[in-house]
């Protein structure tokens, strides 16, 4: 291919922070109306190698050309100027306006000879944007009132708007349904055919091969391979991400299903859909919840914690009814909950490790009326090294470790707690490879120490891969129960749309 | 490499600009007085130091369950007309009492009153998940309405208390130890105290870790088995307790005690706290953080007012303070994400 | 499945997910600021407390203002810090000075040995001839 088709081109960028090399000689070329996928584990420097381009962090060495021309941006705005947008992982829109407000922020279109904002104006030309794109939403709908996907819709139009070559994708699908993950598929693919140069960076192997047309991997903040995607595998990819074969990405299953040991009868939510749910899940047996975004999933573990409100419904522990009116009555009854939202429900970003590790378990560190240190620092350092959780020390601030390390940290806390039923809520989002196998494993484990663990997870090939039975939840029912080892992802699938 | 040493460099000036500042202004003082540096100078800066420490311990708490605290002068001033009109030698606010009450009777009725305004806000930011400004700023008033009725009992009719009993004084204002010839007064060692108190509180219980745990994230803490709502119910009682134990020294202090008693002081220990690495971020701050923005704080009040800056200013200074302390606190917070 | 069905679905969904106790994350925002901004703020805020200091050193002195009390006036001064106050005795038909008080009802008296630390007013007093 010709030097002239490349549209971006990154080159050398290093990029340094005290005491970590966080981009190390990278280079990047996107070529026009090519998806390029970028790939790497979590701390590889996808994001750094972005927040360089976007002016986030100033580069230490290398150059940047845009369409040949050596361009230096400040800030997000400048380059959204010069047509390189990004599509976030998380939106930073303004959530009380409506879809134009959104699109036109900081540069309404003004009346003709006034200085006054035209609504009109702006309604036709956020119309003529949709339609191009084959969007359909209405540009006066306010933004929360509308789900995620269309919100990025309109991020995407927003990008278009302001007729941009290059828009980076940053885990684009992460809260989307399969449907929507089709729609956003179909607008990519129309970008590339108008000769955009897409930069995907995803977490999801499936997705990267289906769109992307070549991929380069970076591992610790370095260029490893640029290749073609149609000559690559998952399993080459992998390898090149986590720099070593992972031949089997879930942990062999040995753990043996015993007696039943939390009984679930009749369970209906208050103020969520959640109705009638009853199953038994017994002792050593790891039992997956699928289901659709919003089907219940989440409302069922929180339910059963004693964190959300129930109308009715009993459970019984070993036969013996429980209350766990609340979270601390259910830690007390042997419960434990990881929940979904790590930064907003999880962690504890400004404390320690020590302190991120202990809450749940504070009084079996008391010397009397008081805490006893070394109990604490033994408890803490028990889990450092039960679960290999990369940090400096204890007394490092749970927000500067990684997603995966940070996960452990919680996994920690609730084990402290010497819990026999565990209820995990999505426990490897947004962890990569290699902390994902390692969480498997102490499912696993759990599991064959006799505790029952629940897991949901809105990736079923994790599920299939690690439990036992696998609970489908559809429009707040319980709509079956399969074997894992029997059932196939779309007998899963149709379970899901049972109810709605 | 030369643009990185001085973005360095720029880095460590502004997040120490509040220390640099004070140093600055240490060295003025002292060379334009040296008396500033002089033994009396400073024992009178420990002294105002120890008699804020109660209170800004207190409303530490508050700052680090990501809240705040603006009812605590008044609390302060209505615990200091308490005290003052039961251990005196003047009966002008109950007319038929023959005799002073005894002091422990006295300290244990302002740790009530003082601990039931603090239960009342923290009951209303608990229960009701009102933000503390609103329920501070609310109470604030009704306990200055209090403090006010309180001032018309009796023949007093809203004059200044004073007279108050030589036992009481001496018990606060006491010599403690003297140096050469500058006393140490006793409240100091009751704010040693109340510092190893707050200390082991905070840093030994676990009520100390829930409170760190709610001001970090409460819906985390609520998932993790904390008890969030009674947390917050203590954390605002201890404080009230604390404002009342001040207000109890101040009136000793001052030597009288009238409705403008505390006014204003809430602005002190929240400066003091925010200077101190308490951040309104929440979920951080330590006990002798506090300490050193208290002492920060009184030695440049000490400071201007040797040299005699105009009381009126003194408030714009203590305003813009607060502002340049809360910007670098964000700062630092900032730069680590 | 449609695809319609599952929109739907999510449409259905979605008011209710806001009810749950566990979606208050939105309230967790980052802080929408940059360094740089931040910098300019703080540098700004600095100078003005330069400025604030400055007019404060040039107008030093504490102003202790005097309520004769019925005698002849006596005129406010500006003393520094640690001064003691010297006042020429003002006089009154049927009385004699008695010195000067805190407070007007004059139940102490002020010590003119007193140095001074700060601005206040002083009330003379006067006892009958």
């Amino acid at each position: 291919m010709s030097e002239s088709n490349v549209l971006l081109k990154m080159e050398h960028i290093s990029k340094s922070f005290p005491g970590v090399k966080a981009l190390d000689d990278v280079s990047l070329n996107v070529k026009a109306g090519t998806v390029h996928a970028l790939m790497g584990e979590n701390g590889a420097g996808k994001s750094t190698l972005m927040k360089c381009l976007f002016g986030v962090y100033h580069k230490d060495e290398g150059q940047i050309y845009l369409n040949g021309e050596e361009v230096d941006f400040k800030d997000s705005k400048e380059a959204l100027e010069h047509g390189v947008a990004m599509v976030h992982q998380e939106l930073n829109q303004a959530l009380k306006r409506n879809v134009m407000d959104n699109m036109w922020l900081g540069r309404f279109p003004k009346m003709d000879n006034l200085p006054f904002v035209s609504e009109k104006k702006m309604y036709e030309k956020t119309m003529s944007v949709f339609k191009g794109l084959n969007i359909d939403v209405d540009p006066k709908k306010v933004m929360s009132e509308m789900p995620v996907s269309q919100r990025q819709m309109v991020e995407i139009a927003k990008a278009v708007s302001y007729n941009a070559k290059v828009i980076v994708f940053d885990e684009p699908t992460s809260s989307l349904t399969e449907v929507e993950v089709e729609h956003l598929f179909r607008i990519i693919n129309d970008l590339r055919n108008r000769g955009c140069g897409i930069i995907y960076i995803s977490h999801k192997m499936d997705e990267i091969l289906r769109i992307s047309d070549e991929i380069t991997i970076m591992r610790d903040g370095k260029y490893i391979t640029t290749a073609d995607a149609k000559n690559i595998t998952m399993n080459e990819i992998i390898k090149l991400m986590v720099g070593r074969e992972i031949t089997n990405v879930y942990p062999p299953k040995d753990n043996v299903v015993g007696e039943p040991l939390l009984e679930v009868k009749g369970l209906t939510a208050e103020y969520s859909k959640l109705s009638d749910v009853t199953f038994t899940a017994r002792k050593g047996e790891v039992l997956g919840v699928a289901g659709l975004d919003g089907s219940g999933r989440t409302e069922l573990l929180e339910n059963i914690f004693g964190i959300a409100t129930r109308r009715s419904g009993e459970l019984f522990l070993n036969g013996k009814p429980i209350k766990n009116a609340n979270s601390r009555d259910s830690i007390k009854n042997g419960f434990a909950m990881l929940t979904e939202e790590r930064r907003a429900t999880g962690i504890f970003g400004v404390r320690d490790i020590q302190a991120n590790s202990t809450i749940s378990s504070l009084k079996r560190y008391l010397n009397g009326p008081f805490l006893d240190d070394k109990k604490m620092a033994e408890a803490t350092q028990w889990g450092i090294d039960k679960l290999q959780t990369k940090t400096p020390s204890q007394k490092t601030q749970i927000r500067s470790l990684s997603g995966g390390n940070q996960q452990k940290v919680i996994l920690t806390r609730w084990l402290l707690t010497e819990p026999t039923v565990l209820l995990l809520d999505e426990p490897t989002r947004g962890i990569d490879v290699g902390a994902k196998y390692e969480i498997y494993e102490l499912i696993l484990d759990l599991a064959k120490q006799g505790k029952c663990v629940i897991v949901v997870s809105s990736e079923m090939p994790e599920l299939l891969g690690i439990c036992d039975r696998i609970l489908v939840m559809s429009g707040g029912r319980l709509a079956g129960e399969v074997d894992a080892r029997t059932t196939d992802q779309e007998e899963i699938m149709t379970l899901a749309a049972k109810y709605v | 490499m030369k643009k990185f040493d001085r973005k360095k460099i720029l880095d460590l000036l502004l997040n120490n600009a509040m220390y640099i500042i004070i140093a600055l202004l240490v060295i003025y003082v002292s060379i334009k007085r040296p008396k500033f540096l002089g033994l009396a100078s400073i024992v009178n800066i420990v002294s105002l130091t120890a008699s804020k420490l109660p209170m800004a311990l207190g409303i530490a708490g508050c700052i680090v369950l990501a809240g705040t605290d603006i009812s605590a002068g008044k609390i302060v001033g209505l615990s200091a007309c308490i005290t003052a009109s039961l251990l005196t030698t003047v009966y002008k606010i109950f007319p038929s009492m023959t005799a002073p009450l005894p002091i422990p009777v006295v300290l244990l009725i302002i740790l009530c009153v003082g601990g039931l305004i603090g239960l009342i806000n923290g009951f209303c930011v608990a229960q009701f998940d009102l933000h503390p400004y609103i329920v501070t700023l609310s109470t604030q008033l009704i306990v200055y309405g209090l403090i006010l009725m309180y001032m018309m009992l009796g023949t007093n009719n809203g004059m200044a208390l004073s007279g108050m009993t030589d036992s009481y004084k001496k018990l606060v204002t006491g010599s403690l130890f003297k140096i050469g010839t500058v006393s140490v007064p006793m409240y100091v060692l009751y704010a040693l105290c109340f510092v190893v108190i707050m200390w082991v509180v905070w840093n030994k219980t676990t009520f100390g870790k829930n409170m760190f745990a709610v001001g970090s994230n409460k819906v985390a803490a609520e998932v993790s088995g904390v008890n969030v709502k009674k947390t917050i119910m203590m954390v605002f009682t201890l404080a009230g307790m604390m404002y009342a134990i001040t207000g109890f020294i101040d009136a000793a202090r001052v030597g009288s005690a009238n409705a403008t008693t505390g006014l204003n002081y809430e602005s002190d220990a929240i400066s003091a706290c925010v200077i101190g690495g308490v951040s309104f971020v929440g979920g951080t701050g330590k006990i002798s953080g506090v300490i050193i923005g208290v002492l920060l704080l009184q030695v440049i009040f000490a400071g201007l007012n040797f040299l005699s800056v105009n009381a009126n200013l003194i408030y714009i200074v203590k305003g813009l303070i607060i502002l340049i302390a809360c910007a670098i606190d964000m700062r630092k917070y900032l730069t680590k994400k | 499945m449609p695809d319609t069905e599952k929109e739907k679905l999510k449409e259905q969904t979605k008011g209710e997910m806001d009810v749950s106790p566990l979606s208050l994350h939105n309230i967790y925002k980052n802080i929408h600021i940059s360094v740089r901004t931040l910098d300019f703020i703080i540098v700004g805020l600095i100078a003005a407390l330069f400025v604030v200091l400055l007019i404060g050193f040039n107008n030093r002195g504490f102003v202790i203002e005097f309520d004769s009390q019925g005698g002849t006036p006596i005129p406010s001064q500006k003393l520094m810090y640690g001064d003691l106050i010297e006042i020429e005795e003002p006089s009154r038909e049927g009385y004699h000075f008695d010195g000067l008080s805190r407070h007007a009802s004059c139940e102490d008296r002020f010590d003119m040995q007193t140095p001074i630390d700060g601005s206040m007013k002083l009330y003379a007093c006067w006892i009958v001839e």
